[in-house]
């Protein structure tokens, strides 16, 4: 809930909306983006087409995740843990960590099977870097 | 094989549920931790974000599991994936705050985990309290006709822990005794 995150501010949630659903809209094999602080609160998501969802689950359960992952990594001596991919046999569920100067958060990018490995990394990594980029010059 | 026993650390965020299980684990803890950004709840750094776990190995084949849920409302659909299998609970609460806000903690964790309290399975571990906390917990407790321990506890504080984790295994498994053996025990 974002009324619950005070240091996100309406307009720069307004803004990676718009980030958001532009990367959505322009990428036929991404369904949708969501983005959270790194402790589960939604700070923003793209619109999904045809589907109704919870984004504030959907965030919870995607910091839940990377916090898990990021826990495994360091238990197997992987410590510096970017990401973390779910496998479907419809798609892939992408997690990113993202650290800027004022806020860690977590960017999950939801892919169809037009997608691969490939290419959905490489598109999550050039959406986390625009978040990156306007987080971090945000005052 | 390890024989595991499994204990739940409940609490909302700030009670002191991964201080507790540090405390008291033997094997250094799995913990999930991520920036805490609603600090004007919890004035903390980091916040647990899927669980805690820790162990206490009582021999050679048997530990006691103790496993630490995320105290946020946003992350309740981990709670019922970490209850199962539980013996019990320690229900850590802060009081270190309004007697509203404790009521309402009271109320959502004893709802939320209904099975355990309904088996007396909780242990009530009342962190930061003075007496007057005290009552307020056992008025609630009443009011809403649940029986529970109720005790003041410091989760840095290995005795305290260790106590509270032994008055609810003492509590559970009389529970679980049929009612013959509860005699024959007592």
């Amino acid at each position: 809930m974002l009324g619950e995150n005070l240091a996100f501010p309406p307009t720069l949630k307004m803004k990676c909306d718009s980030v958001l659903n532009d990367f959505a809209s322009s990428e036929n094999h991404l369904s949708f983006l969501s983005l959270s602080t790194a402790d589960g609160y939604s700070l923003s998501h793209s619109d999904p087409a045809h589907v109704e969802l919870n984004f504030r689950r959907i965030s919870a359960m995607a910091s839940s995740f990377a916090g898990i992952s990021k826990e495994l990594a360091r238990e197997t001596h992987h410590p510096a843990m970017e990401g973390s991919i779910i496998e479907c046999q419809t798609g892939f569920l992408v997690c990113r960590l993202l650290k800027t100067e004022h806020l860690d958060a977590v960017l999950l990018g939801v892919f169809n099977n037009e997608s691969n490995h490939g290419i959905a990394l490489w598109t999550l990594n050039n959406i986390a870097k625009s978040i990156t980029d306007m987080l971090n010059v945000y005052k | 094989m390890i024989n595991g026993t499994k204990i739940l650390f409940i609490g909302p965020m700030g009670a002191g549920k991964t201080t507790a299980i540090t405390c008291i684990s033997d094997d250094p803890p799995i913990k999930t931790e991520a920036s805490n950004s609603a600090r004007h709840i919890s004035d903390k750094q980091t916040t647990t974000v899927a669980m805690d776990f820790g162990r206490i190995y009582m021999d050679q084949f048997n530990a006691i599991d103790l496993y630490g849920i995320p105290g946020q409302e946003h992350f309740d659909f981990l709670w019922p994936i970490l209850e199962k299998g539980a013996l019990g609970a320690i229900f850590l609460l802060n009081c270190d705050t309004t007697d509203q806000i404790i009521q309402n903690s009271l109320e959502k964790f004893c709802n939320d985990f209904s099975r355990l309290r309904d088996n007396s399975a909780i242990v009530i571990a009342l962190n930061r309290a003075n007496e007057n906390a005290v009552s307020l917990c056992h008025n609630w407790l009443r009011e809403n006709n649940i029986v529970l321990p109720v005790l003041m506890a410091d989760p840095r504080n290995r005795d305290d822990i260790i106590m509270t984790l032994e008055l609810l295994i003492a509590t559970a498994e009389v529970d679980l005794l049929p009612e013959g053996e509860i005699h024959d025990a007592g």
